[in-house]
C-alpha cells in the first residue's frame, strides 16, 4: 500500500433516521443492535434536542448503542438507512454552535448540501451523566477544528 | 475612506463593512441545527467546512429564516476569528464613505448600529457584524433587548 493510500481518510458509516420531524444520524460503529419498541425505557433523542415529535404515525424502533461500557437505548422514529459518509461530506459542527447544540458533533452532506445532523453518542452519554472526561481516541468521529 | 456593502434584509437596507466580506454567493441550502438560537440557526457548507449561518433578521425584528427557506444572496464574512454565512435578500456594489459621511447613530434604532450614512436618498445604519457575531457566539447578546426595526430605516 502506498503512503498516500494509507493517509487517505476513511469513510464513516452512519445510521440515518429520517422521520417527519427531521433527519439525524449516529455513527453506526456505536450501534450494536436495533430492536422493536418495548416497555424498556429509552431516550427520545429528538425531544432531548428540543424537536417536537411529529403527530404523524411513524415506525419506531430502538437503537442500542454501547458507549464507554454503557448501554444507551435511543428511540428512532422513521425510516432507517445505512449510509457511507466520505471525509469530504462529514463536517464538524462549528464551535460557535457548540454551546447551543452540545449533542451534535457533525453535519453530513448529501449531494454537497448539509442535510443531516450527527448526534455524538459520547456527548449524549456525558449529558446523561456518564464519565466526566472522555479521553481520545474515544470519540467516534473527529472533533471540530478551531473555526 | 471606509468601504461598505449595501445589503437588503427583508424590506430594510443596512451597510456592512466590505473588508470582512470574503465572498457573495447565491442562494445556499442551510441545515437548521436543533437548539440553535434564532440569530445563528444553522450551518451551510463552504469550502469543505460547515460554517454558521447568521440571521440578521432575527435581531432586527424581521421575518426570521425558517427551515427550508433561503435568501437570494449569501455573504461569507470573516468575523470574530471565524467565518460565517449571512443570508440576505440583496447586496449592491461597494460604496466608499469618507469620515465626514459617517455620522453617529441618531435615527436608526437597530441593534448593533454603529454609525449612519446616507445612500439611495436614505439614512442607512452601519451594522457592527463583528460585535454581533462575537456576542452571539459567546451566548450573550445584550443589545438584542433594545428592540426591533425602526420604521424609517432604509425601507424600500
Amino acid at each position: 500500500m502506498s503512503a498516500s493510500a494509507e493517509a487517505r481518510p476513511q469513510a464513516t458509516a452512519l445510521l440515518t433516521i429520517r422521520g417527519a420531524s427531521g433527519a439525524w444520524a449516529v455513527p453506526s460503529s456505536a450501534v450494536s443492535s436495533i430492536e422493536p419498541c418495548s416497555d424498556a425505557p429509552c431516550i427520545d433523542v429528538l425531544t432531548r434536542l428540543g424537536i417536537t415529535a411529529s403527530a404523524v404515525p411513524e415506525a419506531a424502533r430502538v437503537l442500542v448503542l454501547h458507549v464507554a461500557g454503557r448501554e444507551l437505548r435511543l428511540l428512532a422514529r422513521g425510516a432507517l438507512a445505512l449510509n457511507e459518509a466520505g471525509p469530504d461530506s462529514l463536517l464538524p459542527l462549528p464551535r460557535a454552535l457548540a454551546l447551543s447544540a452540545p449533542l451534535v458533533s457533525h453535519v453530513a452532506l448529501v449531494d454537497g448540501k448539509p442535510s443531516i445532523f450527527v448526534v455524538s453518542p459520547e456527548r449524549l452519554l456525558l449529558a446523561l451523566g456518564g464519565p466526566s472526561s472522555v479521553p481520545p481516541p474515544f470519540e467516534t468521529l473527529p472533533e471540530a477544528p478551531s473555526c | 475612506m471606509r468601504a461598505l456593502v449595501p445589503t437588503k434584509i427583508g424590506q430594510a437596507w443596512v451597510l456592512l463593512d466590505a473588508e470582512i466580506i470574503r465572498e457573495i454567493l447565491g442562494s445556499e441550502v442551510w441545515l437548521p441545527i436543533p437548539g440553535a438560537r434564532a440569530e445563528m440557526p444553522g450551518v451551510i457548507a463552504w469550502r469543505g467546512r460547515a460554517i454558521p449561518v447568521v440571521d440578521l433578521a432575527a435581531p432586527f425584528g424581521l421575518d426570521r429564516l425558517s427551515a427550508g427557506e433561503a435568501r437570494a444572496r449569501t455573504l461569507i464574512a470573516s468575523v470574530a476569528e471565524s467565518i460565517v454565512a449571512v443570508p440576505v435578500d440583496a447586496a449592491r456594489e461597494v460604496h466608499a464613505f469618507g469620515a465626514s459621511q459617517l455620522k453617529a447613530v441618531s435615527i436608526s434604532h437597530l441593534p448593533y448600529a454603529a454609525a449612519e450614512a446616507e445612500l439611495f436618498e436614505r439614512i442607512l445604519p452601519v451594522i457592527d457584524l463583528r460585535r454581533f457575531v462575537t456576542e452571539i457566539s459567546s451566548g450573550a447578546a445584550p443589545e438584542l433587548d433594545r428592540g426591533g426595526m425602526a420604521s424609517h430605516v432604509g425601507v424600500g
